[in-house]
Formats: C-alpha cells, sequence, structure tokens
C-alpha cells in the first residue's frame, strides 16, 4: 500500500497549480486542432488546398520560449524559433470530468457530472498554437511528471490484500500532472488561418 | 521569278575594305603609307587614332553585353513569361524569384513581402544563382583582344546632322551614313543552379511542369536580349527535420548560351567602335580666258567658264 499521493494530495495540487497558472502567471495560448474528417489529403499526404481546425481552444500555460535564431540557408535570412507551453493535464480533460469530487471513500474523481471545466482536448504532434501572433507547430508532447512517480493509469500491482476500490488501490495514488507541447515556428499561410501574404 | 535576281549583301571583309582605315594612302612617288593613323603610341605601337571615334552627342552609345544582362534575362522571363503560381489556401499565388543570398537588409526590409510577421520566409520561393561561365570556342570568336577586328557593323539608319530631303537628291549628294562595330562577342555557357521550395508537393509539380516546358527555348526580353537556356534534369526532396517544418525542394541547374561583350577600357581602346561611310569631294573642270598672270588688273573669276555651282560638290 503506498503512504503518500492520495488523490486528497493531488487536489491539493492541482488546486495549487490551477490557481498559479489561471490568477497568478496567467499565460496563455490558443490551441487549434485538425479536423481529421474535413481536411482532405492528396496522394503525397499534405492538405494543399485547405485545412479545417477545431477551435481554436484558449488555454493556460506556462510558455518556455528560447531565442529568436535566424539561420543562413539557401534561400537566405531565415527564421526559426520553438516554445515549449506546459499545459496542467486536467485542465485538457473533458469537459463533464470534475476532478474535484471524490467518492466516501476519497478515492480519485467519479465521474459525476461536474462544474464544466475542462477543454476536451488530446494534444497530438502536428497541432497548431498559437502564442503572440505567432503560430507554433507541435512536433514533440511530453507526458511523464507524475506525482509521486505513480501514475494511477497503470496500477500494475494491484494489492491483494487490499481489495480493489480500497485503500490499498494504487490507482488512487499519483497523478499525471502535465502535458509538456515542444513546438517550433511555422508561416501563418501555410495553415491559412490569417491572411499573412498580400501580394 | 525564277530570274528575279536579289541583291547579294556585301561581306564583312567587304564592308571593312571601303573603310578609310583599311585603305593605305598612296603617295605621288609611288610608295605607300601603311597607316599614316598610326601613332606608335598605344601598347605595341599599333593605336590607330583614325579609330577614336567620339561619342559626343550621339543617343547611340557604345554596345555592350555584361553577365548582368545574361541574369536579367533569366528573371524577366520567369516574371513575364512563365509567371509560374500555385494555389495555396484556395487562391492563385504568384511565385516570387530571386537571386541567392542577397544583403540582410534588403532581404529582410526592402524585400520582404515573402515573408511573414515575424520574418520568416513564406513558400513557395525561386532562388537561382550564377555558377559558373565556361567560354565557348565552337561559335565564333574577335581572334585577338588586342587588334579586335572582327566585328559586325551596324548602319545607323538616321542621323540628323545628314538629313535626306528633297534639295540633296536634287544635287546628287549621298547622305553621310555612319556605322557602329560591335566587336564579335564571347560565347560563353553560363549555368545556373535553381532552388524551388514550396509547402507542398503538388505545388512543385506545377511549378516544374511550367519549367519544363520554357526549357530549351529562349529566354529573355524580346525588346533586349534573348538567350537560349536548357533544363536537363530536376531533382526534387521533401525535407521534414525534426523540430522543423516540411519543405519540398526542386534543385536542377539551367544552361544558358550567352554571350559578353564588356566595357572594358582594353576594348574600347583597341577596338573600331563608329566607322563613316568615304566621303568624297569633286571639284568640276575650271576654265579660264586669259591667264590671269598676263594680266592682273582683270579679276579672273569674272571669267571662270564652269559651272560653278557649289552645290555640285558630290559627297559620298
Amino acid at each position: 500500500m503506498a503512504l503518500f499521493g492520495t488523490q486528497r494530495d493531488v487536489s491539493l495540487f492541482r488546486h495549487m497549480s490551477r490557481e498559479l497558472m489561471a490568477d497568478i502567471i496567467t499565460e496563455q495560448c490558443a490551441y487549434y486542432k485538425y479536423k481529421l474528417e474535413e481536411t482532405k489529403i492528396n496522394l503525397y499526404g499534405e492538405a494543399a488546398e485547405e485545412k479545417f481546425y477545431i477551435g481554436p481552444v484558449l488555454l493556460n500555460t506556462l510558455v518556455e520560449r528560447t531565442d529568436n535564431v535566424y539561420p543562413e540557408t539557401d534561400l537566405g535570412t531565415d527564421y526559426d524559433k520553438e516554445v515549449q507551453f506546459s499545459f496542467l493535464r486536467d485542465d485538457l480533460l473533458g469537459a463533464g470530468e470534475d476532478f474535484n469530487k471524490f467518492d466516501n471513500k476519497g478515492n480519485s474523481y467519479t465521474g459525476l457530472p461536474g462544474t464544466g471545466y475542462g477543454a476536451n482536448l488530446v494534444p497530438q504532434v502536428g497541432d497548431i498554437i498559437m502564442y503572440n501572433e505567432g503560430y507554433y507547430e507541435v512536433h514533440e508532447t511530453i507526458s511523464n511528471q507524475y506525482f509521486v512517480g505513480k501514475n494511477p493509469d497503470y496500477p500494475n500491482n494491484v494489492n491483494t490484500i487490499n481489495k480493489t476500490d480500497g485503500p490499498g488501490d494504487l490507482s488512487a495514488y499519483g497523478s499525471n500532472i502535465s502535458i509538456i507541447c515542444k513546438a517550433h515556428y511555422v508561416q501563418a499561410d501555410k495553415l491559412g488561418l490569417t491572411q499573412a501574404r498580400f501580394q | 521569278m525564277a530570274d528575279q535576281i536579289t541583291p547579294r549583301p556585301k561581306t564583312q571583309r567587304e564592308i571593312l575594305l571601303q573603310t578609310p582605315s583599311q585603305q593605305p594612302y598612296v603617295y605621288p612617288d609611288g610608295t605607300v603609307n601603311q597607316n599614316p593613323n598610326l601613332d606608335g603610341v598605344g601598347p605595341d605601337g599599333r593605336n590607330n587614332r583614325g579609330n577614336h571615334v567620339s561619342f559626343r552627342d550621339d543617343n547611340t552609345k557604345p554596345f555592350s553585353l555584361g553577365l548582368k544582362e545574361n541574369d536579367e534575362a533569366i528573371v524577366f522571363y520567369m516574371e513575364n513569361v512563365i509567371k509560374p503560381t500555385v494555389i495555396q489556401n484556395g487562391v492563385v499565388q504568384k511565385v516570387p524569384i530571386y537571386y541567392g543570398s542577397p544583403e540582410r537588409w534588403a532581404q529582410v526590409q526592402k524585400e520582404g513581402y515573402f515573408r511573414d510577421l515575424k520574418g520568416k520566409i513564406m513558400m513557395p520561393v525561386i532562388t537561382y544563382k550564377r555558377v559558373s561561365v565556361e567560354k565557348n570556342r565552337n561559335i565564333a570568336n574577335k581572334i585577338d583582344a588586342n587588334y579586335p577586328n572582327n566585328v559586325q557593323l551596324f548602319q545607323k539608319p538616321y542621323s540628323v546632322k545628314n538629313q535626306y530631303d528633297n534639295f540633296n537628291i536634287l544635287n546628287n549628294r549621298i547622305p553621310k551614313k555612319e556605322s557602329y562595330a560591335v566587336v564579335m562577342p564571347d560565347y560563353v555557357t553560363l549555368t545556373y543552379d535553381f532552388i524551388i521550395s514550396t509547402y507542398y508537393v503538388e505545388q512543385m509539380n506545377k511549378i516544374v511542369e511550367a519549367m519544363n516546358y520554357a526549357s530549351d527555348s529562349y529566354w529573355g526580353n524580346k525588346e533586349r536580349f534573348q538567350f537560349n537556356a536548357r533544363i536537363d534534369s530536376y531533382a526534387t526532396t521533401v525535407e521534414l527535420v525534426t523540430a522543423g517544418n516540411r519543405l519540398v525542394k526542386t534543385n536542377f541547374s539551367l544552361k544558358l548560351n550567352g554571350y559578353l561583350i564588356p566595357d572594358t577600357i582594353q576594348k574600347e581602346l583597341a577596338s573600331v567602335k563608329k566607322i563613316s561611310n568615304a566621303t568624297q569631294l569633286i571639284f568640276n573642270m575650271e576654265t579660264v580666258a586669259t591667264i590671269p598672270e598676263s594680266n592682273t588688273s582683270i579679276d579672273p573669276r569674272r571669267s571662270i567658264q564652269s559651272k560653278n555651282n557649289p552645290a555640285s560638290f558630290t559627297d559620298k
């Protein structure tokens, strides 16, 4: 049986993180996901004609910016920038899932109808994030920050002494805290979201 | 119609032999001065002052054609004839072309229309660079840069100083004709490396098709110069790097059969630039009734028995 990292502990950190990101730091970005049914691709696997997006969804995030780089390429002086966006994973879950509700045993959220908080969004490679008038394409997603080192989605070792849903159930311990998206700058006209070319 | 005689144009040698500089002066004693205009000043004592013709007030300047004109022919043809376009976001987009690696300030600030708000280059773009100039000796050459006598003459069609009006016709006056001598150009094969960059293969296909269609034709401005351009092969790659954008690139080489006539000092000093046709004064025979010395009191001009018409000078 695990001693630490119960859902009450997780809830404390969730509340603190959410307050910190939403009310104190308050860095935001707009998140776009492709509409896969409507965005058609050609033989070469590219949507050369039109692209359709879900969103934008405004999210609180922690942003780690790198310096602008101006590499000399065959085409001339170019521009590039990499930005890392960190999201609180619980903010991205479904809107009907209230993470602060516990059953009477103090276990994880029960799936009861909640407050409607949640973006219902799964960050994936290829998504587009708009930040400071720039568009960034996600090329890497990292989801391995576990509270007390445990991911409740994979309890694996079911404690035989304690029954399922009891205090010894490892699925009631730990938390998957964040999703980190590493993204690079992409031309706005490629996405077709805003008019970037006037000639 | 079969026996119709068409005029045969003069050969270059025949034209050159008519010029004064090619006709040696023969002294009364029979000796021949090879060329009285040779002042012995030039680099090897053969500088011909007769060829030093001023271009002052002449609206035709000495002809020259450099590498820049060859380069400009390509960009003119691309922008005005081929006009490569792609469809992007449902809009027909003109593909900009520019010479590779311009100055930073120019490409970022002045020519920034193909960059987005942050300064990143927006595709599609076409860049080209001249990578080599290879001399082609199979066509013709000027023989010797020190004495470039292999020239082509171009006659000036009209000159204000020699208006050909009815008065001149009545007096059998032939207008002065001016010809400009242009030295035989240096024929060269210019090689350009092109890079076409697009977001999508589908866009690239359209541009490559357009370029391939225009290959093997004469590129340039019809009002200026045109050069034969050939493209043999295209190499297309799709670059998808980690933490980078997907980019479709096509590299190809374009061979341009161009030519050069530089405006160097050496050419200005050594070559014939401007030639006028031979001008000849013919005086009619004049006779007097009496020898002037026999009676000096009489004005001999009163007894001139010729048609002393000053307009009868024949200017050939």
